[in-house]
């Protein structure tokens, strides 16, 4: 079983002391400070210079990052991928609508419901998952998505017979009075999302994201070095699955709509979180976010040529692969650190190893 | 009572047979080397010790516990941790990250602990300290922040020596470790294992081709070809059986 490699001629000396950038400490990142109170400070003063119907659209985007966040814990983090996030999306819709509509909840105390539901069924995905890959794994999850409106058919039965559900306005509207209804909509999206947001970067950057991170790129390593690969996958799995069930319930919130009468459109969703993950950067923080923003975007200038929208989606992933295989956040890191290498060269003798960046995606190192 | 106990191991794969009735002990504290030709079972011998090969027949014995019965990850639990032939390190996770995955057994936060960050922040301190100590005594401190993906191949042989040891393991499984480096490099490797059993209290067990390492830091030999043993020893009485000359050298026709 053991193959003798032969001996790498030009492999540097190992043990001789290498000669990179020692990392110095870290100075204040006041350039990252200034620039997250700004966003900040926009996205709490945005609603209150734009239209209804403007901030609606800002809602959309929230509950779509919000989505593809999910779909990038799973995929990007945990490399596992999913074409059957729509579905959870529309269990999350759907346990919103319901509750809401059928039995006279307060929207708000959905969200949570929408999220576990969607969590467990996410479990009973996730076990099955762990004997799929790839390819596989991405057939088996698509047929989740297609499924669901069938299942949503037989059990949901809104007026005139089609599976579709709307809430009353006055279920979405505002619950404080300083706030108009759209307004307080937004603040709840933006909430919500922040919390979700921070929740992800906490988690990755910790031990179990370290964990699911290893679980993706080196499954047998992980596992002899302690980690449960199993746990651990099926634990992504319900996270993800819990986020996009809570974007599903935000989007009832938002558009007022729970609809299946349709029987490809969780479908849809699905491919439009994976290509937000893509477009945006899979495993990074800021990718679903702005992956959302790029695909609403594309979808508003896109409004009524209905041929349009798919086609300027397809030719800007097709894009991005070539250009940026890492996502804008990739690309906007690889432009940092060639910015970097270039104000350091120019004060300092120039990095005898530096540390390539490559858009070539790591090898596997078996 | 030895540390590792292996009694009649057999492994197949379909109609081959990579390990055929192996026997062996590590008591604690050696240094034991498995050599032998190409194919003759030595990594798979690894991997059934880190439960990644089932075997057909046999009994592994670890500290007692029998350790076949225990599945994949809660070998590292009991304190066994390996290395691999061809790396299998984490590029996209940076020189620290790497090891600290390799210390997951030191710590307990699990999926909403680390999201919630309840009790995380102190045990993330801990673990990152901790190995960044195992990083300064690989000479690896300097790269603790950069990413995994693109250091050199000797420098990352030592990186996975260095997330072996993170575990706090008893027994330590090297794959060939001195594979691809150089003669300078190997001398001091040599070096550095003998140094790290004593520091951090370890039994080694390694299969290695690189006879004088092999012949300078092991207590003990065990030779094996065709999946059986055919010789075990100190380095002296190995090194003149006729039976190992044989097998390396083949018979004269």
């Amino acid at each position: 079983m053991s193959d003798q490699s032969t001996n790498l001629p030009d492999t540097p000396p190992a043990f001789a002391a290498p000669t990179g950038p020692a990392a110095g400490p870290r100075g204040v990142p006041w350039l990252r400070i200034v620039f997250g109170v700004v966003v900040a400070a926009v996205a709490v003063a945005l609603p209150y210079f734009n239209d209804p119907a403007t901030n609606q659209i800002f809602c959309q985007v929230m509950y779509l990052a919000l989505a593809a966040m999910g779909l990038n814990l799973l995929t990007g983090y945990n490399g596992q991928i999913s074409l059957g996030h729509g579905a959870f999306f529309g269990i999350g819709a759907f346990t919103a609508a319901i509750l809401t509509v059928d039995h006279g909840w307060v929207i708000e105390a959905t969200f949570p419901i929408a999220a576990i539901l969607a969590a467990v069924v996410g479990v009973a995905v996730g076990f099955p998952a762990l004997r799929l890959k790839g390819l596989y794994l991405a057939l088996i999850t698509l047929g989740l998505a297609v499924l669901f409106p069938l299942v949503v058919k037989k059990f949901v039965e809104g007026p005139g017979g089609v599976p579709l559900l709307k809430p009353k306005r006055s279920q979405v509207g505002s619950m404080v009075d300083f706030w108009a209804d759209d307004i307080y909509r937004y603040y709840v999206c933006l909430g919500i999302l922040a919390v979700m947001f921070l929740l992800a970067w906490n988690l990755v950057r910790g031990r179990m994201g370290r964990a699911m991170i290893a679980v993706r790129d080196q499954e047998v390593a992980a596992s002899t070095v302690g980690i449960g690969v199993a746990n651990v996958k099926v634990w992504s799995f319900a996270l993800s699955a819990a986020y996009a069930g809570l974007a599903g319930a935000l989007s009832v919130y938002v558009d007022r709509t729970a609809d299946a009468s349709n029987p490809i459109i969780y479908f849809q969703r699905s491919i439009e979180f994976l290509i937000a993950v893509v477009i945006g950067g899979a495993a990074t923080i800021g990718g679903p976010l702005l992956g959302a923003m790029l695909l609403v975007a594309i979808r508003r200038r896109t409004e009524g040529t209905e041929a349009m929208a798919p086609a300027l989606l397809g030719g800007a992933l097709i894009i991005v692969v070539y250009v940026l295989p890492d996502g804008i956040v990739g690309g906007l890191r690889r432009a940092a650190a060639w910015f970097r290498g270039r104000t350091a060269g120019s004060a300092s003798p120039p990095d005898p190893s530096p540390a390539s960046p490559s858009a070539t995606p790591a090898p596997s190192p078996n | 009572m030895a540390l590792l106990d292996v009694r009649d191991i057999e492994v197949r794969f379909g109609g081959v047979v990579a390990l055929d009735g192996l026997s062996f002990d590590v008591g604690a504290g050696e240094i034991c080397a498995l050599i032998g030709p190409n194919g003759a079972g030595k990594t798979t011998m690894f991997n059934v010790v880190s439960r990644l090969y089932e075997a057909q027949a046999g009994h592994v014995t670890f500290d007692g516990q029998d350790l076949l019965a225990l599945p994949p990850h809660q070998i590292s639990r009991i304190g066994v941790a390996r290395t691999f032939q061809n790396l299998a390190l984490f590029p996209a996770l940076s020189v620290l990250e790497n090891v600290m995955v390799g210390a997951h057994t030191e710590g307990k936060i699990g999926f909403l602990g680390s999201m919630l960050r309840i009790g995380s922040a102190k045990e993330e301190r801990r673990l990152r300290t901790e190995c960044r100590e195992i990083l300064e005594r690989m000479s690896l401190g300097h790269l603790a922040d950069r990413p995994a993906f693109g250091l050199p191949f000797g420098t990352l042989k030592r990186l996975e020596f260095a997330r072996a040891l993170a575990s706090r393991p008893k027994l330590l499984l090297l794959d060939e470790p001195a594979n691809g480096l150089t003669h300078g490099e190997v001398d001091e490797l040599g070096k550095t294992i003998k140094h790290i059993r004593d520091e951090f209290d370890l039994t080694i067990l390694l299969v290695e081709h690189h006879m004088s390492m092999v012949m300078s830091i092991s207590h003990q030999i065990v030779v094996m070809d065709f999946g059986r043993k055919i010789a075990e020893g100190t380095p002296d009485q190995v090194r003149d059986d006729p039976v190992v000359i044989e097998a390396y050298l083949g018979t004269p026709a």
